[in-house]
């Protein structure tokens, strides 16, 4: 009898489970579905769309914030409408998945999110005739998702899809910042119409600003007193197009939002974003002055104590200019708060070890972002150097006079000497004189500390730009050819500078390499060697480690080879680091020798054509598509290559064609010139290409398609090994 | 793309094991063990594992279905490199269930480090909807070279049609293996045994207290390789098939599926739980086929219609493995897996009056035949039509597929069909298609133009090299489809340029495709002291080479002549210095030539290629690549103009 009752409140507990289910269901049904108004009855593509695979024809999202004191509430819905023009629409349109609800705890403290997802699918076929899907039946629970293979749908039938989210989240610090959200307002398909609305409480902050030609967001008017919402209108986007070397959040109309959630004032002071006067007002910009309000409390310099060990160190080792004391401090900081514990990160990663190993110290310090500035800080205060707070965004972000989100700055320090040092963040290999290249030659906000005193004003300022004569690589090669000329022995010399040395010291250098060469110029040791006496465990764990690093050697050998961007299969390679001049301003230096036994030597009669240009390198090719361009360029920074390819001329043989070698197209945006001529046996090579600038205009492109276009024909050149 | 889910086993297979286990005696290894195991690493220089030791016991049991199977696997493996990683994954589906699954450390202690971070997932797979296949795993870290674990598993199907085979091999060299086969006096079980030559493969039975053990012991197996362009897992690599016939319980015989017709009669079981009454498309298919007057019109518009408008999605769920969707069902949904869309093919075709059936098959993936009453020797089912006496064969999944063609995997293969006979079934070969060659053929007419190369093309497709072209076309969104043209008929070459593509049909099965565009060729001429040399070797080869290094055979997805004319114009006053030697050559695999005419200024090359046999051996790899090297040799010949 007890197991009767049991299984009966068991049915009616799932029954009325399935039933409120089913009527919010029918709610939301009602609610996407039950009111339609003119955009959202459009079936009809305009004819300039009519080639499409698919177009939306319908897109709202909204997002909406509120709490009552206990539980913060963000439901938020897609509802779409995409017309299904070709198969391959129907077949990318046929299969549907969605997450689960779940419960996830966050943290201790009884703090957790809940989502609970409810999806509605309708299709209306071209006779106007509709049919709403039954979800339940349809999907099926595949892990965290469910599934859906939609039914029915043929060429021609519009897909009308909502996605209602309802999400909670218990959170006891009284603060809670929701990830920001960076939307480009165009995608893959044109779009006919779209909105997008954020609706916030009291006690809820709101960063929302539309940018590059995106329609004004305006206010509505909303059922609730306590909430505001906002919203965005677009119609006829056309779907994306992302052209090479190109940033999307400048160029393409954007809409990008924050929501922060702080109950009480102190709450607001430490939520870590830029926080509005007025909550549940939208703030459209952050001002100067509220860069200097946010940052200059947390930006106080560090005391004497926290940075002894750095002044002992450059006291130890005699160090007296005050800029090189600033970079010899960075070199020793890298290790000693850094690199010193990347042996661990990599033993913990590849479980060499448990994560209960530690590092021998007990007061490590290992600086993140923060703490880096205010280190700094200390140390320039300690040292009497002169020095600014350096509030940034990169790039491809806009312009810091239009900033809006917290996660988009970079902040760092200017040293006021003669020539300013910038110092902008901890990495492997960070060097003294180079700061982000994607911060360069960006404005930024300076807020200037007055001598033992706080903060203290804020100034528009801009960053320098390096040069392509400080970004700087060049490859000296040397090829022998085989008997056969197809195959060739290939000894290169790879020298990096600037920009270009950072990014290949982060490629190229070995993780245990560089670090036991830091332990024995600072004095530290390995973290399973640290101790009076080696544990037999700790013994373990170094056999373990060198084994590991045997094998990630090995391995980054293998990327190296692929990494020879010839087209053409490589063998027999190795590599050694020359210098890797990790402490100083000099290049980066790299060897490398390799095989290659099909060099694509061409027979003509008892003479060889090879395809010389390859051995510079792939060149890039400008497409018919992009020819025209109207949208400016941006490039990482302005740069140099330079090649030097010397060629033994076998015996018997003598070189022709190498006019077609000596090639030069210079103008302000760039260059490539090529020269070729005969020393002694030897056919030496050079070439150089030269992008001038890190950014151009649209209208700059076609001149700088000339010299692309140089140096990819370059690449294409041929020459002749005569039989004599 | 269409197999059920007890094929999942042999995918399973060639990703890594699908083998369960037993606590036994030899979970530790010693240091002279592991000194013996390390010796192997001369010989496995590509491994980074390899297997000491695999036991795997197969029992038998009665149940309450009937007979039920308990397997128990355990093994060793050891790293034979500096540092290496293993999700070692155990699979399972609604047949069967992991009853324990244990990772030991060398000294036979169990790792409970490991075993807390089990994974309990379903088998994800590109062309697979829905499957009910998943997959246990444990995350394993070999640190050191001679690091090693030993993993123990056992394994349960409750019914004993489900447990088909087992595999001597592993994607692991293994330096030494058995299979215990317990088998009960009480059960007929038929074991049979596929690719064990070459191997050194022992078998042994004794007398046991209940029945007969059955051991087959091996050693220094090679391991399962994971190339593309293979043959199914079951053409290559040793394994068991297990047919269990019946079943004696308290002196009375019980029939398990012991021959074909039992199959058949277990699979048609199935089938007639379906509601097939084609009155319900009468209407539907009438309208379709009221403009055809012929019995071929009419089959096509049916046939087509199922291919163009069907969705192939495969839910590979329990029961539904086997059991096709009703027609009905797969019509309103217009999606189906190659059952829902067999069966919808036959339906309709009966609503217009034909007499259709079903078929089921293995397809070329599989080494079988219906010899063998298994469910591991079929993986796919179509249509079958009997037109006087004649029976073509229909298949919903082929698109594109012209009626009467049949595509290389499922040619030659044995079907079994549904028959008015006694039986209720009979068995047939699937023809291989003579009608419609598979071609590939371009034509060019080309003339030198200020040092380029222009002119004008046209790329033809027959067979199922125009299937496959229209199917990726069809695939690919209509504002994409300009780039996809233009990129498949420049070869994918830079240097090439194709333009004014004309109109063509994409659509059409019955005639050959056709695109004529125009062409330009850049950087193809060098001129070194006053002589042109040309390189009109712009489309390559078209045939891959083959790495020496690969270890199984080589398979083309279907036979294919590829047939390239280029004519190229001397420029008016030039003469060609000399014509390049024309080639032939002919083996088992290939049948190649080269032809160059130069007839009133024009230099015709005629570059022939005719693949013989899908399948290279990998004894045939050298004699294979060197026709291809020979080929590349001569079309890479410069023709020097002066």
């Amino acid at each position: 009898m007890i197991k009767w009752s049991l299984s009966i409140i068991v049915i009616l507990l799932f029954t009325s489970l399935s039933i409120a289910q089913s009527k919010q269901e029918l709610e939301l049904q009602s609610k996407f579905w039950g009111i339609p108004n003119k955009d959202k009855s459009v079936t009809e593509v305009p004819q300039k769309w009519a080639n499409e695979s698919a177009v939306i024809l319908y897109k709202e999202e909204s997002f909406t914030y509120t709490n009552n004191g206990k539980k913060m509430y963000s439901p938020s819905f897609n509802h779409s409408r995409v017309i299904l023009l070709d198969k391959a629409a129907v077949e990318i349109y046929s299969e549907f998945k969605y997450q689960k609800d779940s419960h996830e705890r966050l943290g201790g403290f009884g703090n957790y999110s809940d989502k609970e997802t409810i999806v509605g699918i309708k299709i209306i076929k071209p006779d106007g005739s509709e049919t709403i899907l039954d979800i339940e039946n349809e999907s099926i629970a595949q892990d965290d998702e469910f599934k859906i293979a939609i039914p029915g749908l043929e060429v021609g039938d519009v897909l009308d899809i909502f996605i209602n989210e309802d999400d909670y989240l218990r959170s006891f610090s009284g603060t809670h910042l929701y990830d920001p959200v960076e939307k480009l307002l165009s995608v893959s398909h044109p779009i006919l119409y779209q909105k997008l609305s954020v609706e916030v409480e009291n006690d809820y902050f709101l960063n929302m600003e539309s940018y590059n030609g995106a329609p004004e967001i305006f206010e509505e008017p909303t059922d609730r007193k306590a909430t505001k919402k906002y919203s965005l209108e677009v119609r006829d986007t056309e779907k994306s197009e992302f052209p090479r070397w190109f940033y999307p959040f400048v160029e393409l109309p954007v809409v990008k939002f924050q929501v922060v959630f702080a109950l009480k004032f102190t709450n607001e002071t430490y939520a870590g974003a830029f926080l509005g006067e007025d909550e549940a007002e939208r703030k459209a910009l952050v001002t100067m002055p509220e860069v200097k309000e946010y940052f200059a409390p947390r930006f106080h310099a560090d005391s004497r104590k926290k940075v002894k060990d750095v002044l002992k160190y450059l006291e130890a080792e005699g160090i007296t200019d005050k800029r090189e004391q600033m970079v010899k401090a960075l070199y020793y900081i890298r290790h000693m708060s850094y690199n010193r514990f990347l042996e661990l990160v990599v033993a913990l990663e590849n479980l060499v070890t448990g994560s209960y190993t530690m590092p021998c110290d007990e007061d490590v310090v290992i600086l993140n972002e923060n703490k880096f500035v205010t280190y700094m800080a200390g140390l320039a205060k300690q040292l009497e150097i002169p020095y600014d707070i350096v509030v940034a965004t990169a790039a491809y972000n806009g312009s810091v006079e239009e900033l809006l989100l917290r996660s988009n700055v970079a902040y760092g320090l200017r040293f006021n000497f003669e020539k300013p040092l910038y110092f902008f963040e901890l990495s492997a290999h960070a060097q003294a004189n180079y700061f982000p290249s994607e911060l360069e030659g960006t404005k930024i906000y300076t807020i200037s500390v007055k001598k033992n005193k706080s903060l203290d004003e804020i100034s528009l300022d801009r960053l320098p730009i390096t040069t392509f004569n400080d970004n700087i690589q060049i490859e000296k090669t040397k090829i022998t050819l085989g008997g056969d000329f197809k195959s060739i022995q290939v000894n290169r010399s790879l020298s990096y500078a600037g920009h270009y040395k950072i990014e290949e010291l982060s490629d190229r250098m070995f993780y245990d390499d560089y670090i036991q060469a830091e332990n024995d110029k600072f004095g530290t040791k390995n973290f399973y060697d640290c101790r009076k006496k080696q544990s037999k465990s700790d013994k373990e764990v170094e056999d373990k480690m060198k084994s590991l690093a045997s094998a990630l050697r090995k391995r980054q050998e293998e990327k190296f080879q692929n990494q020879v961007n010839w087209g053409l299969e490589i063998s027999d390679y190795d590599y050694k680091v020359i210098e890797s001049s990790r402490f100083s301003n000099n290049p980066f230096l790299f060897e490398e020798t390799f095989t290659v036994d099909d060099n694509l030597a061409k027979k003509a009669g008892s003479n060889y054509i090879i395809e010389v240009g390859r051995y510079i390198g792939g060149q890039v090719q400008i497409g018919e598509g992009e020819r025209s361009r109207t949208k400016p360029v941006y490039l990482n920074f302005a740069k140099t290559l330079e090649n030097y390819i010397t060629i033994e001329i076998p015996s018997g043989y003598e070189v022709v064609g190498l006019d077609k070698l000596n090639k030069s197209v210079v103008n302000e945006t760039g260059s490539f010139e090529s020269s070729a001529k005969i020393e002694g046996t030897s056919l030496i090579i050079s070439t150089k290409k030269i992008y001038a600038k890190k950014q151009y205009t649209a209208s700059q492109w076609n001149l700088m398609t000339r010299w692309l276009d140089e140096a990819y024909a370059f690449s294409q050149e041929k020459i002749m090994f005569k039989k004599l | 793309m269409v197999y059920k889910i007890k094929s999942f086993a042999l995918v399973l297979l060639c990703l890594l094991f699908v083998n369960t286990s037993i606590a036994q005696k030899r979970i530790s290894i010693s240091p002279q063990e592991l000194e013996s195991v390390l010796a192997y690493e001369d010989t496995y220089p590509e491994e980074d594992l390899i297997i000491y030791f695999k036991r795997v016991e197969i029992s038998f049991v009665k149940n309450s279905k009937g007979v039920g199977v308990v397997k128990k696997e355990q093994l060793t493996l050891v790293s034979l490199t500096d540092y290496a990683t293993l999700t070692y994954p155990v699979a399972y589906d609604s047949e069967s269930s992991i009853n324990s699954y244990r990772v030991f450390d060398k000294n036979g202690k169990e790792n409970r480090t490991v075993t807390r971070f089990l994974k309990d997932e379903y088998l994800t797979q590109d062309d697979l909807f829905h499957t009910d296949y998943r997959i246990k795993s444990y995350d394993l870290t070999f640190p050191l070279k001679g690091s090693a674990f030993t993993v123990e598993t056992e394994k349960e199907y409750e019914d004993v049609k489900y447990f088909t085979s087992q595999y001597l091999s592993t994607p692991y060299p293994v330096i030494s293996g058995e299979i215990i086969i317990n088998q009960p006096d009480w059960l007929d079980l038929s074991i049979k045994e596929f690719n064990f030559e070459g191997d050194q493969i022992d078998v042994k039975i004794e007398a046991a207290r209940v029945g007969k053990k059955i051991t087959y012991s091996y050693k220094e197996l090679t391991p399962e390789y994971d190339e593309k362009n293979s043959l199914g897992p079951s053409f290559l690599y040793p394994h068991l098939l297990f047919v269990a016939n019946s079943y004696t319980i308290r002196g009375q015989q019980n029939h398990l599926i012991a021959n074909t017709a039992d199959l058949f009669s277990w699979y048609s079981s199935l089938v007639k739980q379906v509601d097939q009454n084609p009155s319900f498309f009468t209407e539907f298919v009438e309208s379709l086929i009221k403009d055809a007057s012929t019995d071929d019109e009419r089959i096509e518009q049916i046939y087509y219609w199922v291919q163009d408008n069907i969705r192939y999605i495969a839910f590979e769920d329990g029961i539904a493995g086997f059991k096709p969707d009703s027609p009905k069902n797969v019509f309103d949904k217009r999606y189906g897996d190659c059952k829902g869309m067999a069966i919808l093919t036959k339906t309709m075709l009966k609503a217009a009056g034909y007499d259709a059936r079903l078929a089921w098959l293995g397809t070329d993936r599989l080494a079988y035949n219906y010899d063998i009453p298994s469910l591991a020797v079929d993986n796919h089912m179509i249509c079958a039509l009997v037109i006087d006496n004649n029976t073509y064969f229909l298949d919903g999944t082929e698109r594109f597929n012209r009626f009467g063609d049949y595509a290389a995997r499922i040619a030659n293969r044995d079907v079994l069909i549904e028959d008015e006979s006694i039986s209720g079934y009979k068995r047939l070969v699937i023809p291989i298609n003579e009608r419609s060659t598979n071609i590939d053929a371009f034509y060019y007419n080309l003339r030198i133009e200020d040092e380029r190369i222009v002119g004008t093309g046209k790329r033809t497709m027959k067979g199922e090299t125009r299937a496959s072209f229209q199917y990726l076309f069809d695939a690919t969104g209509a504002d994409d489809q300009d780039k996809l043209l233009h990129r498949f008929l420049s070869n994918g070459k830079k240097n090439s340029r194709v333009f004014n593509v004309m109109p063509f049909n994409s659509n059409n099965r019955n005639t050959d495709i056709e695109i004529d565009f125009e062409y330009e060729l850049s950087n193809a001429i060098s001129e070194f002291d006053a002589v042109y040399y040309v390189d009109l070797n712009f489309l390559g080869t078209l045939l891959p080479s083959i790495d020496s290094k690969r270890k199984v055979p080589f398979v083309f997805p279907y036979k294919e002549r590829q047939l390239v004319t280029k004519r190229l114009q001397i420029p008016q006053g030039m003469i060609l210095q000399k014509v390049p030697e024309n080639i032939s050559d002919e083996n088992e695999i290939l049948e190649i030539s080269i032809n160059h005419n130069l007839v009133d200024g024009v230099l015709e090359i005629v570059y022939f290629v005719q693949i013989k046999n899908r399948i290279i051996a990998v004894d045939d790899f050298n004699l294979y690549n060197k026709t291809i090297a020979l080929i590349k040799e001569n079309l890479d010949q410069q023709l020097e103009i002066k």
